[in-house]
């Protein structure tokens, strides 16, 4: 294993070669991803881990169900009392939301307000948990084969996940919230306040709503959902207001926001397409 | 089989570990906040267990590897990809010409090997939130500096020393 007697050029010909075809896959890369593609290389390489990946997550899962209960005996029966207690609560309120929207239905029909198209929705499981410490991404088995697109909407029941922003056949990438790069249109879900605002990840397991005006009606506690513009639909809940301040110019407020998702927990998520 | 075939696999095999164990496990093990990168540190570990050219070649596929999987949202594929052929090239270089094959500077690359690709991503591809960025690199470099010793003991053991240049 050492270099030989090449002259001290050639010797590192393969390290300049390799590093031209870095920069070249990059290119690919690069030009593949602004039409929402993956290049051929990743595409291949995502391919290969996402069966491996799946088959080790699902056997931790199949022992988390079978064996994971062992170590908490007594907590898992007052667990089930106080969920016993939530779901009777919750079952009410569903029969009350099933009412609320038959109502909306025939108020709707009557003005003849159209109704928007409910997306539909897709399961997929996650392959690949924030795979590198600097993107808050996944990779979820499911990819163009399942009908999935770029921009499409990825939820879980208890809230926002991200944006689809990249796919091939089998698997598809998930810009999280919480990257840099995630960004949503927000609003204030309380009776009297309709205060909007973007809501963007800065690399924390907490979202930065701003853009919220210096009057904005904001306050710790309020239950955050977006807004409706853009590719996310209205009302899927984002999280909630840990506490609000004024931005650096005084012009305005700014709150920070606790996501409902527990994205270190990703486990299966929707598509909504 | 060959000192070298028998190295090459062992570094192999630690990129498919390590790839499925950063895929399904390394979120759920956060230390004060810091994930680990596994590829890196295999990549980083592998580049000293063999010479300059192999070095390129194992830090070229770290990041192939990451870059596929973890794909940035917006650009910087190629920046992964060069940064740590790069680094793990310079590593290659100093274990053949100046340490050797030492395990004491296996948690000293571990740190300064992440803290330079991540440099190198940057000046290439620069983020939009410096301060969080140097938030997650020194947390994420001590992470590697520690998990770089257990991983090259493990990863020398199973490939065999180099008796040709070992001193440690």
């Amino acid at each position: 294993m050492t270099a030989g007697r090449t002259g001290p050029v050639l010797r590192y010909i393969p390290f300049v070669l390799l590093l031209i075809a870095g920069t070249l896959l990059g290119i690919i890369h690069d030009r593949a991803a602004r039409v929402g593609k993956l290049d051929p290389i990743s595409s291949l390489v995502r391919t290969m881990f996402a069966f491996p990946a799946t088959a080790v997550s699902s056997t931790t899962r199949w022992f988390n169900r079978e064996l994971g209960w062992i170590p908490h005996g007594y907590a898992l029966e007052a667990e089930n009392r106080s969920l016993r207690t939530r779901i009777s609560a919750l079952e009410m309120d569903n029969a009350n939301l099933r009412n609320q929207a038959l109502l909306g239905q025939r108020l709707a029909a009557d003005l003849g307000i159209v109704q928007s198209h409910s997306p539909k929705p897709v399961v997929a499981r996650v392959v690949a948990l924030l795979p590198d410490p600097y993107f808050e991404t996944v990779v979820i088995n499911r990819g163009s084969s399942s009908g999935i697109k770029v921009h499409d909407v990825v939820v879980t029941p208890a809230g926002l996940v991200g944006q689809v922003y990249v796919v091939n056949t089998s698997t598809a990438g998930v810009v999280l919230l919480t990257d840099q790069n995630g960004m949503v249109s927000a609003r204030v879900e309380r009776g009297n306040s309709r205060a909007v605002g973007i809501c963007r990840g800065n690399y924390t397991s907490n979202i930065i709503m701003n853009d919220l005006s210096a009057e904005a009606d904001v306050k710790a506690g309020d239950r955050i959902v977006t807004a409706g513009y853009g590719v996310f639909p209205p009302g899927i809940p984002i999280g909630s207001v840990v506490s609000v301040s004024l931005d650096q110019g005084q012009m305005n407020k700014v709150a920070i926001v606790k996501p409902f998702v527990h994205f270190n927990a990703l486990d299966e998520v929707i598509v909504l397409r | 089989m060959t000192p070298y075939t028998r190295r090459l696999l062992t570094i192999v095999g630690a990129f498919v570990v390590a790839a499925l164990f950063q895929m399904t496990a390394a979120s759920n093990l956060l230390v004060f906040g810091a994930q680990v990168d596994l590829p890196l540190c295999a990549a980083i570990v592998g580049s000293m267990l063999c010479d300059v050219n192999t070095a390129s070649a194992v830090g070229f596929a770290s990041g192939v590897l990451t870059a596929s999987l973890a794909a940035p949202p917006v650009s910087g594929f190629g920046s992964i990809v060069v940064s740590r052929t790069i680094v793990c090239f310079l590593i290659g270089w100093l274990e053949a010409r100046i340490v050797r094959d030492s395990a004491l500077l296996a948690p000293l690359f571990g740190v300064l090997g992440t803290v330079s690709c991540a440099v190198m991503f940057f000046a290439f591809d620069p983020q939009k939130d410096t301060s969080h960025w140097t938030i997650v690199l020194v947390g994420s470099s001590l992470y590697n500096g520690v998990v770089a010793i257990p991983l090259f003991y493990i990863m020398r053991r199973i490939a065999g020393r180099d008796e040709s240049t070992a001193l440690a």
